[in-house]
């Protein structure tokens, strides 16, 4: 095991203040949620991993409940859902997204539904052709709006092209996921005034 | 397509003299070992973008501090510049790639440019470059070899209708390569791929927006003429998203490397300095800031005439 403290980036005599707020800065840079979609994520859980281990070893006394990133479920492969392209959504998880593409074009035109372009869309975005990928979540979510899974890798894709991350931002990476939920709120609000009236 | 990353001087306090002092020391060292191990006139060929790479591979490579010592300029001999003395393979390579980009880059000047003295200029440089070229080809054909073949690919799709992303993956795969090239470690291997991948794809789109208004008038190829004609306002909008989004990656996949040594110069380069960059070309686009200024100062002037001439008057 690595110096924990190496890790954290502190010195040896650090306060607890000083760690928990150097695990909550490095947390947040290696999110899980940051690397959705990405080819590295393995990369970026395993440095995650290595974080947790050591301030769980610096606090080794306090409790630690709520602050494990680690179980944060946003990979959209892990939600068991319904789908038509199992084999396609393997590839994808196994991140061979070259076999992906392929099996994923070789469906004809006729069975492209909403999931098909919501596939294509991540696939495009694990091979860094963003602007693709970003249209084609966008079209999956016009096809099928109420999907939670589509709106939320939409709402993720959208924040990072709004510019609101890095030193210049005045919200941080951690707030994508927000977004979603506000919206999805909004849209009942909308929803509920227009049942009301028709009544 | 050079000169995009840089450091950012502007905002006060975000950058340390004593990393500033490194960054002109490799500066002045790749200057020089340009001129020694590829001949004089590569030195033309001197770019911040190549000093970003070497700043890059030396912070890669280890934590020991750089060694330098003190010496007059190689061109001006009155100046003194400090060289550094350790990781000699690195410059080299920094160099040889800079060369050989820098020498497609003049063969695809040739193939663009209509005027007919900017062609025989570009030609010239050809000729004096082919020397310092060879040298480079023989230490590093690889690099070469996927440049030269980038640039073939790319000529041949910006012949078609092509969408965005399609237009830049030549260049994004280019430097893909040649980061992936800074580290012998695997998994380190992996990040640099992704992050030369964004950088590359992040230039060249700059680029685009920054030349938007040039390639109309002059009928050169650019994504964004492709996708939107010549509505410039609608393609400034849409492209500052591709862009954000270009970033965002980029800034994640540099997350995960693992630097040694210059994490301050090289932290001031990826997260502040190419944000700004974009920040700056977006709000004021260099041929027009020129013209209003000018403009500007003009009606200034005739302002302060008149204002003079009423006082004038009223007395």
């Amino acid at each position: 095991m690595k110096d924990p403290y190496e890790v954290l980036g502190i010195s040896k005599n650090a306060t607890t203040d000083e760690v928990k707020s150097a695990y909550r800065e490095l947390a947040k840079k290696y999110h899980p949620d940051n690397y959705s979609d990405n080819p590295l994520s393995d990369l970026a859980s395993e440095k995650m991993r290595e974080i947790n281990e050591a301030y769980d070893f610096i606090i080794n006394k306090e409790k630690r409940s709520s602050n494990s990133y680690d179980q944060s479920q946003n990979s959209y492969h892990k939600n068991t859902v319904y789908s038509k392209f199992p084999n396609v959504r393997e590839f994808i998880s196994r991140g061979q997204i070259d076999q992906a593409e392929q099996m994923l074009s070789s469906f004809p035109e006729s069975s492209r539904d909403a999931e098909w372009f919501f596939l294509r869309g991540v696939i495009m975005c694990r091979k860094g052709w963003l602007d693709e990928g970003f249209a084609n979540v966008q079209t999956a979510c016009r096809m099928d709006p109420s999907n939670p899974e589509y709106r939320s890798v939409f709402g993720q894709l959208q924040s990072q092209r709004s510019g609101n991350f890095g030193p210049y931002s005045s919200t941080d990476f951690s707030n994508q996921s927000r977004c979603g939920a506000m919206d999805a709120c909004s849209f009942i609000l909308c929803a509920d005034c227009c049942c009301r009236i028709c009544n | 397509m050079f000169g995009y990353i840089k450091i950012n001087k502007e905002d006060e306090g975000e950058l340390l003299v004593k990393e500033l002092n490194i960054y002109k020391t490799v500066y002045c060292t790749l200057c020089k070992v340009l001129g020694k191990s590829f001949g004089v006139v590569s030195r033309l060929t001197l770019s911040y973008d190549c000093v970003f790479l070497a700043i890059l591979m030396i912070g890669l490579k280890s934590d020991s501090a750089m060694l330098a010592k003190t010496q007059r300029c190689v061109v001006n001999k009155f100046k003194k510049c400090h060289f550094c003395t350790s990781f000699e393979d690195e410059f080299k390579f920094v160099s040889a790639v800079s060369i050989i980009l820098s020498r497609f880059k003049i063969v695809d000047d040739i193939k663009d440019s209509k005027n007919f003295f900017k062609k025989f200029c570009s030609y010239f440089l050809l000729i004096i470059f082919e020397l310092p070229y060879k040298r480079a080809k023989k230490l590093h054909c690889d690099v070469d070899k996927i440049v030269e073949d980038k640039i073939k690919k790319q000529n041949l799709i910006e012949n078609s209708n092509c969408t965005i992303d399609e237009s830049s993956d030549s260049t994004a795969q280019m430097f893909s390569f040649i980061f992936s090239k800074l580290s012998t470690d695997e998994s380190q291997k992996r990040v640099l791929n992704r992050f030369g991948f964004f950088l590359g794809k992040w230039i060249y789109l700059i680029d685009a927006v920054d030349d938007f208004k040039k390639d109309f008038k002059g009928g050169n190829f650019n994504p964004f003429i492709v996708k939107f004609g010549g509505d410039f306002d609608k393609a400034k909008e849409y492209s500052a998203g591709v862009l954000n989004q270009v970033l965002y990656q980029l800034f994640v996949a540099y997350s995960l490397l693992e630097i040694k040594n210059l994490n301050g110069l090289l932290d001031n380069i990826v997260k502040l300095s190419l944000k700004r960059t974009q920040n700056k070309i977006f709000n004021e686009p260099q041929n027009e800031r020129n013209e209003s200024s000018f403009f500007l100062k003009f009606k200034k002037s005739r302002k302060i005439q008149r204002v003079i001439l009423e006082k004038g008057e009223n007395k």
